[in-house]
């Protein structure tokens, strides 16, 4: 009933203490008075208040009081409703009864208008209700006024003051303990969140050392591999080293009976052969020379795999170095109809000191190869001077040609030993394999690298690049 | 800290002025320390002034009750004095009827209630003494 009308309240205090009941009824007194109320009304209202308050107290220990207005119908009322949370009034009709001994709610029931109880079993609420005299509406300053008057009754007595600030203390207490209860929420929220995490921190942990175990059974397996592995190298390096060892052994004991083929052979064709039996022992000559080619090669590159072959040193000039090579190539050049061209910077006119012999194998091998593989045109030898020092003078030498060419792919394999670059053009031009490789090998004993440009079907670009040393004169 | 209401020993009777809050600890303090004094001075009346007490509620009422009906076994008159016009309006709607209780104006009227009560009682006692003689 009192929640459907807009109510203005007055004040309100709790009651929890036995001195709050005086404090109660000395207010009811106060806001009766001030509400205009007669004195016989104020006596009824204060005793009324007591009774409730008391009631309350005593079977609830305590609750809040409020006084308010309510002035939007009429007639015009004061309300003093009293709440408490304990656990109701069970006999409610029987207290109530006019006929049982007077009880205190009865007895405020009496002198009031409008007497209610709303009493369940989380709380009672008692409402009293008494009419105010015909008047007009209160309005928001007579209401300040009313507070105002309220503060100064209280401030003029000191245990009055005392019991006020104990009631706003209990207030503040109040929402203290309302504050308190959403921290315990928020709280038990944060604590059931931190479980979470612990629970999934847990797993976390639990998964990274399966993570680790796992890691280390793969290292584990990784460094047996490793060992396996350089084991396998090892052996590897001895079986290459034997090889080649091999191989230079071998091809020694090769020379040795071939050299004693070419002697007699050579012999055998100086003699007073007929035509076929000439012509088969010149044939005889030249596969021999083949093979001995052959094997030489094999010997170089297996003396240079194993590091057996040493640089011998001796004064030369470049110049005449490539004309040695020119010479050796013109007669093959000439068949083909094909001119090889040398030419030496000027710069490099000085004598030099070196491995004239390795470095002339290196440059005929490439030169060969050029007029090996052109068809016609021409090849070119030249030597350029890159850089020149005290030390030593680096050299670039370069062999064009316009051959058949070599596509980009081939050019990577073309250093690798006993690679050639197609079955057909080993049929049709012979060779070991080996040169290339043999070149490569010389060249960086040398400290100089060795290089291709090509481009198939327009010719080819080796070029060797070395330092030099100049003789001092 | 019970707050006490000082009793006054004036001659055979008590004086008892309430001029502090009459809250219900007060009120039971009172009828005991009442009963107790009763008791060492052998009075044979009580005066309380209630003047300055602004309302009696069902349980002031009770406990003033029981201080006249102790006293009265104790061989005590109760005499209630200053009770303002509007406190006996409100006793009278809330159904408290203070029995055994006398009631007086003022102080002054009491006391003389008190003694008139008392002589009786005097006078009732020298008069059984007499039926005895006889």
């Amino acid at each position: 009933m009192t929640t459907r009308n807009p109510e203005k309240v007055i004040l309100s205090l709790s009651v929890r203490l036995e001195l709050d009941l005086v404090l109660a009824r000395k207010r009811a007194r106060q806001v009766a008075l001030l509400l205009g109320f007669d004195a016989a009304d104020q006596t009824r209202i204060s005793t009324a208040v007591s009774e409730i308050a008391r009631n309350a107290f005593v079977h609830a220990g305590g609750g809040k009081l409020e006084f308010s207005i309510q002035d939007s119908k009429l007639p015009y009322t004061f309300l003093i409703k009293m709440s408490d949370s304990g656990p109701g009034i069970a006999n409610l009709e029987e207290v109530l009864d006019t006929r049982q001994p007077a009880s205190g709610l009865r007895g405020a029931s009496k002198l009031v208008d409008k007497f209610t109880v709303d009493s369940t079993s989380s709380g009672t609420t008692v409402t009293l209700e008494k009419k105010l005299a015909p008047r007009l509406p209160f309005t928001g300053s007579e209401l300040d006024g009313i507070a105002n008057s309220l503060t100064k009754l209280i401030s003029a007595n000191p245990t009055d003051e005392v019991y006020q600030q104990n009631q706003e203390l209990l207030q503040a207490l109040e929402q203290v303990s309302a504050v308190k209860a959403q921290l315990d929420l928020v709280n038990a929220e944060l604590q059931q969140s931190n479980n979470e995490l612990t629970t999934l921190n847990k797993e976390m942990n639990d998964w990274n050392k399966t993570l680790e175990e796992k890691v280390n059974e793969r290292t584990s397996e990784l460094q047996q591999m490793n060992v396996y592995l350089s084991a396998a190298r090892d052996e590897a390096i001895i079986a290459n080293e034997l090889k080649s060892q091999f191989v230079a052994n071998v091809s020694h004991e090769l020379r040795t009976p071939l050299a004693g083929i070419l002697g007699l052979t050579e012999i055998l064709v100086n003699e007073d052969l007929n035509g076929d039996s000439k012509e088969m022992a010149e044939h005889i000559l030249k596969s021999g020379q083949h093979l001995l080619s052959i094997v030489n090669d094999l010997l170089d590159f297996s003396k240079l795999s194993v590091g057996k072959s040493e640089l011998s040193e001796n004064e030369f000039y470049l110049s005449s170095l490539f004309d040695e090579v020119v010479q050796s190539v013109y007669a093959q050049a000439k068949k083909k109809d094909i001119t090889v061209t040398d030419s030496v910077a000027p710069e490099l006119s000085d004598c030099f000191w070196g491995d004239s012999q390795r470095l002339k194998q290196i440059v005929l091998n490439l030169v060969h190869n050029a007029v090996k593989f052109t068809e016609k045109g021409n090849v070119s030898l030249k030597a350029a001077c890159l850089s020149q020092d005290n030390q030593a003078t680096r050299v670039c030498i370069e062999i064009l040609d316009h051959g058949i060419g070599i596509s980009e792919s081939n050019q990577t394999m073309l250093f690798q030993p006993f690679v050639q670059i197609d079955g057909s053009t080993t049929r049709k031009h012979g060779g070991t394999g080996l040169g290339l490789a043999i070149s490569k090998k010389l060249v960086e004993q040398m400290n100089g690298t060795i290089g291709c440009e090509s481009k198939v079907g327009v010719g080819s670009r080796f070029y060797v690049e070395l330092p030099l040393t100049k003789l001092k004169k | 800290m019970v707050e006490r209401i000082p009793i006054l020993k004036i001659g055979e009777t008590l004086l008892v002025t309430i001029q502090v809050d009459f809250h219900d600890r007060v009120a039971l303090a009172l009828q005991e320390d009442l009963t107790d004094k009763i008791v060492t001075h052998s009075s044979k009346g009580v005066l309380i002034d209630i003047s300055s007490l602004e309302m009696v509620d069902s349980f002031m009422g009770r406990v003033l009750g029981n201080i006249a009906k102790t006293s009265r076994l104790l061989d005590c008159h109760t005499v209630l004095v200053g009770m303002q016009p509007a406190i006996a309006i409100t006793m009278t709607e809330l159904g408290i009827s203070l029995q055994g209780i006398s009631t007086a104006l003022t102080a002054e009227d009491g006391m003389e209630l008190l003694k008139a009560l008392m002589s009786k009682k005097q006078k009732r006692v020298s008069h059984g003494r007499q039926i005895a003689r006889k």
